[in-house]
């Protein structure tokens, strides 16, 4: 069936339909001239455009669907990458890259990938995007296996992405593959900062301070502040009493108390000079030899 | 990491180094008019329970030896400056005060008044001259099982 005949095929069917919607009277216009000028005559540029394309370029390139939807959490990329996925035509590049309204671009893209009849049937029942996209995709698949994989995975409103990473997983190994045209990108790195990091050679031996060395400088260090402080501090020989070299002393007067007696005594010639008290009871150990 | 630790060593030895700079100053020298002595009055037991001798007390070890005990040991040392016509009081083990009054000072002796007292009353009273900077002592009062030995400085 050649896409001439879809194509007349679809805008009849939508025709007969009632529809009020504004997205499908968009959507109608669209097909009524399902040429890749018109299309392009909605565009708008807007932040979408940017990540679409981006999706479709890596995806185009790298041959991995996975790849851009491992780290991206982003609903409309997955969207786009996996419809990349399972049309590969022209006509939906050039649809996406027009696009303003999502659902709008959604339904147009899959309408000039593959106008089957499956397809109004889903766009006649535009409300719930999800629901219109997962019905839309088997009609515009041309694998069927893609589109029955998702609808097992994500038909119950469950975690969108993660139903579609898991849908498209298998399918991207066995169908998709790497161009061999394509060069590997540099790996990109995390940030500056990891950058500048010096990184260790083996064969040099590092120059930092290991544990132990540190442990050692510690206590060298708490070792010597420890003998500057006592060197620092009155030591025992500070405050020794000093005796002159000479000490002359001369007793002029003396008295004692009745009960005490005093003896004068003088050992050494320059040695001090004892004045000895005896209250009574000094023992003879008090007498000097 | 070996600068490092230099410096921080440096840091902390600094405020000691400071606080070697920071001893007190020599006692006073000899000016023409000396008017003021520091006295220094040290007690030491004299015991047979602890041998040995103070190595603070290492000058009067030789004179210690004419005695009969086998243990000096210093209890306290206590200082104050004195001028003359005044006295400073020196409290003593045993309930006992020392009082030592400066009489007069010239650039080779002073003669200092001391008298001892307990609880009775005075106990001895004398005036000694002594040369500059130089020691007498004070010997006999009981403490404990010794007696103690008092010796007074006069430096200027």
């Amino acid at each position: 069936m050649s896409e001439e005949l879809l194509g007349r095929l679809l805008r009849s069917s939508l025709v007969e339909d009632e529809v009020d919607t504004d997205v499908e009277e968009a959507v109608m216009q669209a097909l009524a001239t399902p040429t890749l000028p018109v299309l392009r005559q909605l565009a708008e540029p807007v932040d979408l455009e940017d990540d679409i394309f981006s999706a479709l370029q890596v995806v185009k390139t790298s041959g991995g669907i996975p790849k851009v939807l491992v780290e991206e959490v982003d609903l409309e990329e997955d969207i786009f990458a996996a419809l990349e996925a399972v049309s590969h035509r022209a006509a939906l590049r050039g649809a996406l890259s027009a696009t303003v309204d999502l659902e709008e671009d959604i339904f147009s893209a899959l309408d000039a990938a593959s106008p089957r009849a499956a397809l109004r049937e889903a766009l006649s029942a535009s409300v719930d995007l999800e629901g219109d996209i997962f019905a839309a995709l088997p009609a515009a698949s041309s694998t069927d296996s893609l589109a029955t994989l998702l609808r097992q995975n994500l038909a119950a409103e469950v975690d969108l992405e993660a139903g579609v990473m898991t849908a498209l997983a298998p399918v991207a190994s066995s169908s998709v593959q790497p161009a061999e045209n394509v060069r590997p990108q540099a790996k990109i790195r995390s940030s500056a900062v990891e950058r500048d990091i010096p990184r260790p050679n083996p064969a040099v031996p590092s120059r930092r301070m290991p544990w132990r060395a540190a442990l050692v400088s510690l206590a060298a260090a708490a070792a010597l502040a420890f003998f500057v402080v006592r060197a620092v501090a009155p030591s025992a020989q500070e405050d020794a009493f000093v005796l002159a070299d000479r000490n002359v002393a001369e007793v002029e007067d003396l008295s004692a108390s009745a009960t005490a007696s005093v003896q004068v005594m003088q050992f050494e010639e320059n040695g001090p000079t004892f004045i000895l008290v005896d209250e009574g009871t000094v023992s003879d150990k008090a007498v000097p030899l | 990491m070996t600068r490092r630790l230099a410096l921080a060593l440096l840091l902390a030895l600094a405020p000691l180094t400071s606080l070697a700079q920071n001893r007190p100053p020599p006692p006073p020298s000899a000016q023409a008019g000396v008017r003021q002595v520091s006295m220094e009055l040290m007690v030491v037991h004299a015991t047979d329970s602890r041998p040995g001798v103070d190595p603070r007390l290492a000058s009067l070890a030789s004179s210690f030896r004419y005695f009969k005990y086998q243990g000096y040991w210093l209890l306290s040392t206590q200082r104050s400056p004195v001028s003359v016509g005044d006295g400073a009081t020196f409290s003593v083990e045993g309930d006992r005060r020392v009082k030592v009054t400066l009489v007069s000072v010239d650039d080779e002796r002073a003669r200092v008044r001391v008298e001892m007292s307990n609880r009775d009353g005075k106990l001895l009273d004398t005036t000694v001259s002594i040369n500059r900077n130089g020691t007498f002592i004070v010997a006999g009062p009981k403490y404990q099982d010794g007696i103690l030995m008092l010796p007074l400085r006069a430096s200027y």
